[in-house]
């Protein structure tokens, strides 16, 4: 079962996993990750479960290229076992609904991508560039990776590509579909996250006695977490219902703001020890900063919904 | 056609649509009670779809008894004397009424012949209905009343209600509470009204030595606290809050729309209903796999009900100070709804349960805090 990789015991383990020393090298629990991601890929997913496990993957802050290659096998056919990562921005405001356009010469491609996960780790890059997309063996003389160093502390990349090979076809048709798809898987990933911090602190609030008794049995904290454990809940129903662009909007604005709330009240509510190593509130903080707008700032997903309003 | 469908079509009619207009026609704090549209509904068993056959409905699912309230909601008729009869009173009395009790009164509820309330909150209590004073004491075989009951609503308009009152004072609050049918129109029974801000006015009912039989008790004597923590829970899905939330916000989206002033936070409070909807919809479907959540209820209810002040500033913002025109000014946006909506208002988050209850019930149900 999918959901046994990410039981009681090997979520907190998982939040660990795969961060990098500043300046690059493998992080040593690589193998642990890749085993993780296999166990992943191998086994067979109705939808649903797939936003299931988005789910328990945000609630361990599992970081992969599983749910980019699930949005990249309905571009393009995969080879079993392959892996790919979504390369949809050119600048950190880029709005992955409207991605930059790449050249295209004589089907090869010629682009610069930023902030694409695991590009050195993956085996193809699917570029977007307007309402074309091109399937990017990694491996060729024309990629070219260089790592970048973000507070979530995870494996973002820049990727300049020269000439470089590629698949190429139009997605007029079908990237919206497709994207609102990713949203909402991301969404469940968000939610996750932002749940898996709420517990935490709630954890943290029954054990921790401040004068003489537990903060659990302060009003005024047990209410903030409630509201934002209502608000996650909210968006779990949201992304539960059928997919269209407009959804897939709403679920990921909705849950990249639950999710960066949920982490800033975990840090605050567990004290300073919530910024220290020691806490896990420090890292769901560090990755709400990355995964909160990873399809679109909540400026860009509010327009693209007011664009929809206005039509 | 499916139910939906049909009610969608019953609404959309001509009789339904001269009536919701006489309704939106009214001067500010005029008040609705029993509408002819009820009775239109009640012929056809659309009041209380989710009941037996025998007992007036159609033997649907809650889904279809939600769909009702949703759909009365949209077309503009106010669900409030219906949620009261059916939704609560009739809910009450299908789990735990007598055989006796469920032929003498569902029929009647469910055709819209008869009207019932609810009388659980008191001058000293509210939220903390374990403080009830109302009191009912041991007269022969049966029990006799004293007591008031305050900020209920529709009882003016109603035949009958379901009172809670003390049978017992073992020095715990929430023991010794017992559920009666009051008949409203008695001797020893005082219906008055209590103007609110809102349009519907509050309803005082003093009961001052009414003598009921055992058959008016609901429920097991002295078992009121559980039934009430138990019923209450499958009338709240938050179904009805997102609707009223729902046909305020589309007002408001049309007013930015005509008037070129949609704004992002329009569409992300139009996101936040998408998830409102969701939400609700996933209590019902629990209700109807017979699997009723408190923590989930209680989210549906507050994460629905703490969006109609936010539509409200943001009514403001489209209509600045147009929107405070009432329905009596001719020059009032959308026929003053909106300035209504803003009386009406801080109600949704009082009642059913207040914001801070369903916070309580969050916190403890889900997160073990408290």
């Amino acid at each position: 079962m999918l959901t046994d990789l990410f039981d009681d015991d090997t979520t907190p383990l998982l939040r660990r996993l795969g961060e990098r020393p500043r300046g690059g090298g493998a992080p040593q629990d690589e193998e642990t990750r890749r085993q993780v991601l296999a166990a992943l890929a191998d086994s067979e997913q109705s939808p649903a479960e797939v936003l299931r496990a988005a789910e328990l993957m945000g609630a361990a802050l599992y970081q992969s290229p599983f749910l980019d290659t699930v949005a990249a096998a309905e571009l393009f056919p995969l080879s079993p076992g392959r892996t790919v990562a979504l390369a949809l921005r050119e600048n950190g405001t880029d709005n992955p609904a409207t991605p930059a356009p790449f050249v295209l010469r004589d089907g090869r491609v010629t682009a610069v991508r930023r902030f694409v996960a695991f590009a050195s780790d993956v085996d193809d890059l699917l570029v977007v560039g307007g309402t074309t997309a091109a399937l990017v063996p990694v491996e060729q003389p024309g990629v070219r990776t260089r790592r970048q160093d973000d507070v979530g502390r995870g494996d973002l990349h820049t990727v300049e590509l020269q000439d470089a090979v590629a698949q190429v076809r139009d997605v007029t048709a079908d990237y919206p579909a497709v994207l609102a798809r990713a949203r909402l898987r991301h969404a469940a990933y968000l939610v996750g996250a932002a749940q898996a911090a709420i517990r935490l602190t709630a954890d943290h609030l029954r054990e921790r006695k401040v004068f003489g008794q537990p903060l659990a049995k302060s009003t005024a904290l047990a209410y903030r977490l409630a509201a934002l454990h209502a608000e996650a809940e909210a968006v779990r129903a949201l992304v539960g219902t059928e997919p269209s662009p407009r959804t897939g909007a709403q679920a990921v604005l909705l849950a990249g703001a639950v999710a960066r709330q949920s982490a800033e009240e975990a840090v605050h509510l567990h004290g300073a020890r919530g910024m220290t190593e020691h806490s896990d509130a420090q890292l769901f903080y560090r990755r709400a900063a990355v995964d909160a707008q990873w399809y679109g700032t909540a400026t860009a997903l509010r327009a693209e919904l007011l664009a929809a309003l206005s039509a | 056609m499916n139910f939906r469908e049909e009610i969608r079509a019953f609404f959309a009619s001509r009789r339904v649509q001269d009536e919701v207009a006489a309704i939106r026609a009214l001067p500010p704090e005029a008040e609705t009670g029993r509408l002819a549209v009820y009775s239109w509904l009640g012929e056809r068993g659309w009041l209380a779809p989710h009941w037996p056959e025998r007992y007036g409905g159609l033997g649907l699912g809650v889904a279809e008894a939600a769909a009702l309230t949703e759909e009365m909601l949209y077309a503009g008729v106010p669900d409030d004397l219906h949620t009261l009869s059916i939704g609560i009173v009739g809910t009450f009395l299908l789990h735990s009424g007598t055989e006796a009790q469920k032929q003498e009164h569902l029929p009647a509820l469910a055709r819209g012949d008869r009207m019932a309330t609810v009388l659980f909150t008191e001058p000293s209590c509210g939220s903390d209905l374990a403080a009830l004073r109302t009191e009912a004491r041991p007269d022969g075989a049966g029990w006799r009343l004293h007591g008031t009951k305050i900020y209920n609503q529709k009882s003016q308009f109603a035949e009958m209600a379901l009172c809670a009152a003390r049978t017992r004072d073992s020095g715990v609050g929430m023991d010794g509470i017992t559920l009666f049918l009051v008949p409203l129109d008695s001797a020893g029974v005082h219906v008055s009204t209590v103007a609110s801000m809102g349009n519907d006015r509050f309803t005082q009912v003093v009961i001052d030595g009414l003598l009921l039989t055992e058959d008016a008790v609901v429920g097991a004597v002295h078992d009121g606290w559980t039934l009430m923590n138990s019923l209450l829970l499958l009338e709240r899905t938050g179904i009805d809050f997102h609707a009223k939330a729902r046909v305020l916000l589309d007002t408001v989206l049309d007013r930015a729309r005509a008037t070129g002033r949609l704004s992002p936070e329009l569409a992300e409070l139009d996101a936040r209903l998408a998830a409102a909807h969701a939400l609700a919809w996933q209590q019902v479907h629990n209700l109807a796999a017979d699997r009723p959540s408190p923590g989930g209820s209680a989210m549906a209810k507050w994460y629905a009900s703490e969006h109609f002040r936010p539509i409200l500033r943001a009514a403001a913002e489209v209509d600045g100070l147009d929107s405070v025109l009432t329905s009596w000014d001719g020059g009032a946006p959308a026929h003053g709804s909106v300035e209504s909506a803003y009386r009406t208002g801080p109600s949704l988050r009082l009642a059913s349960g207040t914001s801070e209850v369903m916070l309580y019930l969050i916190a403890t149900g889900e997160l073990g805090l408290l």
